[in-house]
């Protein structure tokens, strides 16, 4: 059933698929996401801000689901996908650490800095150990 | 799709695919939407404990849809009919006193069509007439993988005791959690837990004789994994909070879904 045989690739999609399917229980269930905002650190929050949540809560579900089917196809079959969410991870990532950086009082290492850089640097291992990392199948001519 | 070659068998299926989809989403993201149609203006319950009831309601409807993907792939599965055939006949059931206190009857009417493409697909796809008409495995679970085998008596176990002890103290599920307040109600939901062990009770007993259905452990696999999801984040939402939860109840969601990852990764590869 699964065609992706490299055992630490279907290990680490099936954890990103988890903590996606987690986040997006999260946003968007109205008592997860006013509890998820409670621990931020108590920001406004207003009915326009559970509606973003909510799509972001979306998003994530989607993810979710996507990996699961790269787990069902081959890795050459994922190049694509495999390279929108190292991207995608990348820049969450920066957001993350910029967020950190520009707090006040100095900000610091946060669970979700850390949960986003873990993240990231799995997409990174899944990606090149599918052997489609760009230069290697990509002709620039 | 579902190798049939059927286009009724595809519409049917489609049909109650489209049924289970919309109230799965529906249970789990927007459960205020059902509620305030079947609001009755006598009564006054928790809407909270209600929510936790649609939700788990909603899981299995989720779970169901996961079967129907599987199997439009991979090609019908009794084991599915098995539990998702008696699972909506309860469903009609429970539905029956919520529409006659609202006047709503959309509820028994869709469920009632999904529950009819189900038997349509079914008597149209090949697979015998007589549900009771059963081939015997060689051997229980039809696998001599010890571990497979034991993870299988063990949900069958675990749910018959949730369908037992559901007739022996029909509060108990309520009472022993203390994040679920008690109403005539909410009650009346609790029920709905025991329909869906009861379900599962009986396709269990259908593979213990027939052998064991990829179908179902992806089926059990989508309905664990969304369980300990929405477990997990009402630990989060309560600080980890050791005095709000139900132990039993964790442990049960807890070994349902490491049970069921273990004989997904352990039989994915012969599916």
């Amino acid at each position: 059933m699964i065609k992706n045989n490299d055992t630490p690739t279907v290990v680490i999609l099936s954890l990103v698929a988890f903590v996606a399917l987690t986040y997006s229980f999260m946003f968007l269930n109205p008592m997860n996401a006013e509890a998820f905002v409670d621990r931020t650190g108590g920001l406004e929050q207003g009915q326009a801000g559970y509606f973003w949540m909510g799509l972001i809560g979306t998003i994530y579900l989607a993810l979710a689901i996507g990996n699961i089917f790269a787990l069902l196809a081959t890795p050459q079959e994922c190049a694509v996908y495999y390279r929108v969410m190292v991207t995608l991870t990348a820049l969450l990532f920066l957001r993350a650490l910029w967020i950190a950086m520009t707090q006040e009082g100095g900000g610091g290492i946060s669970a979700p800095l850390v949960m986003q850089g873990l993240v990231w640097l799995g997409t990174l291992v899944v990606y090149t150990r599918s052997g489609q990392r760009i230069g290697s199948n990509v002709l620039w001519s | 799709m579902f190798k049939t070659n059927d286009r009724v068998v595809d519409i049917a299926m489609g049909v109650s695919f489209f049924i289970a989809f919309m109230y799965a989403a529906m249970m789990i993201f927007d459960p205020d939407v059902l509620l305030m149609r079947y609001d009755d203006p006598s009564s006054n319950p928790d809407m909270d404990t209600l929510k936790v009831f649609l939700f788990w309601l909603g899981v299995a409807n989720a779970g169901m849809i996961t079967g129907i993907i599987y199997m439009g792939y991979k090609g019908m599965d009794r084991a599915f009919f098995a539990f998702a055939v008696p699972f909506l006949i309860f469903s009609i059931y429970w539905n029956i006193t919520p529409a006659q206190n609202s006047g709503n009857f959309a509820g028994i009417i869709l469920v009632s069509l999904g529950l009819l493409g189900l038997i349509i697909a079914r008597a149209r796809s090949g697979l015998p007439r007589n549900p009771f008409d059963i081939p015997k495995a060689d051997s229980y679970f039809g696998t001599n993988d010890m571990v497979t085998k034991v993870l299988l008596f063990l949900g069958l176990i675990m749910n018959a005791f949730n369908v037992v002890i559901y007739f022996i103290r029909p509060e108990g599920l309520i009472e022993d959690s203390p994040f679920l307040i008690m109403s005539a109600e909410a009650q009346y939901f609790s029920m709905a837990m025991m329909f869906m062990s009861l379900a599962w009770v009986l396709t269990l007993l259908y593979q213990m004789r027939a052998g064991y259905s990829m179908t179902m452990i992806v089926v059990g696999l989508m309905q664990s994994t969304l369980m300990f999801v929405g477990m997990l984040n009402f630990m989060i939402r309560n600080n980890f909070s050791t005095t709000d939860g139900n132990p039993l109840l964790a442990m049960f969601i807890t070994t349902f879904f490491v049970g069921s990852v273990i004989l997904f990764f352990r039989n994915q590869s012969k599916a």
